[in-house]
């Protein structure tokens, strides 16, 4: 067995680097979670799994996972359908406003029995799209998050476009773009509104229901 | 990750044989136990690898059941621990070949037609005080393969053989991916020291 110190590179030999430790300590550290959910979620759906699902006294929170809970975990689930576009991006086709992606509830299409974190009845999923190819961190503050610019990261998906995916319930929400922690933006690509009392103009995305198909 | 002694290691290796002995005897209400023990350890891999919380928590609930479901294959119960990192490590690639394939889709159906131009803003950066997200933007712009032998190494503190069983990979070409993305990592963060 090899050691199990705490240097960087221990067994082959590197130099001592203060910047990467410095780095890897921080990437040691925990991620914040919520611990009791998670673990109820897990053992929610192993009750699937197991033969007596339903009948045993399954967690340390109390939590007793009955049979309507685990059909209504086991119809949690995802599925890609072709996005829409919807608002002012619709007619300008421009990346950089909201795609969807619908939470089926009820839909027997995505056959895994994870327990999945559900949308809520009547939400649909936004994904946010921006192009900021020279931006280090990206995130989308608005009226759904409390205009927190830390509360909805985007992720780089390639070398030009970061994305992130929000559900969203029926409404109207105004947003801007936050790049770099400093600077806000709209949305190039999304229609804007009026302007407040200070004449600052946001983007406007419209949820709606989706039409029959 | 604190330095373990042998005793500690041999109570830890028991604590998990007796736990999964009891799961596979039919107590499923003590997965719950195994479930916490790896929580966090699972979750920082995870999320340090996908960069998404969301799916960093759905993917390590996925591998959680999958340990579960064939825990009756699990042949050393006393190293749960590195059997369930090496079903997680599968997992949080089949997550990433997902989003390249779901990314490619939407690429290709609303190209970008407008390139946002960055203000002149300086960037003053404060060189001793790099903070995590710099650092995680520096690790994602790693590969796939050298960001999960980093990880594995450097933060999860597995040993080369350890790394070799939970990867697949030969340990040369893991220590190849190390020190590249020991290279590479450096490299990023000095760009964010130099601003």
């Amino acid at each position: 067995m090899d050691d199990r110190t705490r240097m960087a590179g221990a067994g082959s030999g590197p130099m001592p680097d203060p910047e990467l430790e410095r780095a890897i300590a921080l990437l040691r550290g925990d991620v914040p979670v919520d611990a009791a959910t998670f673990d109820e979620r897990v053992l929610a759906a192993i009750a699937l799994d197991s033969p007596t699902a339903g009948v045993h006294d399954a967690t340390d929170t109390g939590a007793r996972p009955t049979r309507q809970s685990a059909s209504r975990d086991r119809a949690r689930g995802r599925s890609w359908r072709t996005p829409v576009w919807i608002g002012g991006a619709l007619a300008a086709g421009i990346l950089g406003a909201a795609m969807f992606r619908d939470g089926v509830r009820g839909s027997e299409r995505q056959q895994t029995r994870t327990a999945r974190r559900a949308l809520p009845s009547g939400a649909r999923l936004v994904q946010f799209r921006i192009a900021a190819p020279h931006a280090k961190r990206v995130s989308v503050a608005g009226s759904f998050n409390k205009w927190n610019p830390e509360a909805t990261p985007l992720r780089r998906v390639n070398d030009t476009t970061w994305a992130a995916q929000v559900p969203l319930g029926l409404g109207r929400y105004v947003y801007q773009f936050v790049i770099d922690d400093r600077t806000w933006i709209t949305d190039p690509a999304a229609p804007q509104d009026a302007g407040d009392d200070f004449g600052t103009r946001n983007s406007v995305v419209m949820v709606v229901a989706r039409s029959g198909t | 990750m604190l330095e373990t002694t042998d005793s500690e290691a041999a109570a830890d290796a028991a604590w998990h044989a007796a736990i999964v002995r009891r799961v596979l005897a039919g107590d499923v209400s003590a997965y719950g136990a195994l479930v916490a023990r790896h929580r966090a350890r699972c979750l920082r891999y995870a999320h340090r690898m996908l960069r998404d919380r969301d799916e960093a928590e759905d993917v390590t609930q996925e591998a959680y059941v999958r340990a579960f479901r064939s825990l009756a294959r699990c042949q050393d119960p006393e190293r749960f621990g590195a059997w369930l990192f090496s079903i997680l490590v599968n997992r949080c690639r089949s997550a990433l070949e997902k989003r390249v394939r779901r990314d490619r889709l939407f690429a290709n159906q609303a190209p970008v037609t407008e390139e946002w131009v960055e203000p002149d803003a300086a960037r003053l950066y404060d060189g001793a005080n790099v903070s995590l997200a710099q650092v995680e933007d520096a690790l994602q712009r790693l590969t796939a393969p050298q960001r999960e032998a980093f990880l594995l190494k450097h933060v999860e503190e597995m040993t080369y053989e350890d790394m070799a069983v939970v990867t697949g990979t030969n340990i040369s070409a893991l220590k190849m991916r190390v020190s590249r993305a020991r290279e590479l990592l450096r490299g990023h963060l000095s760009e964010v020291y130099d601003g």
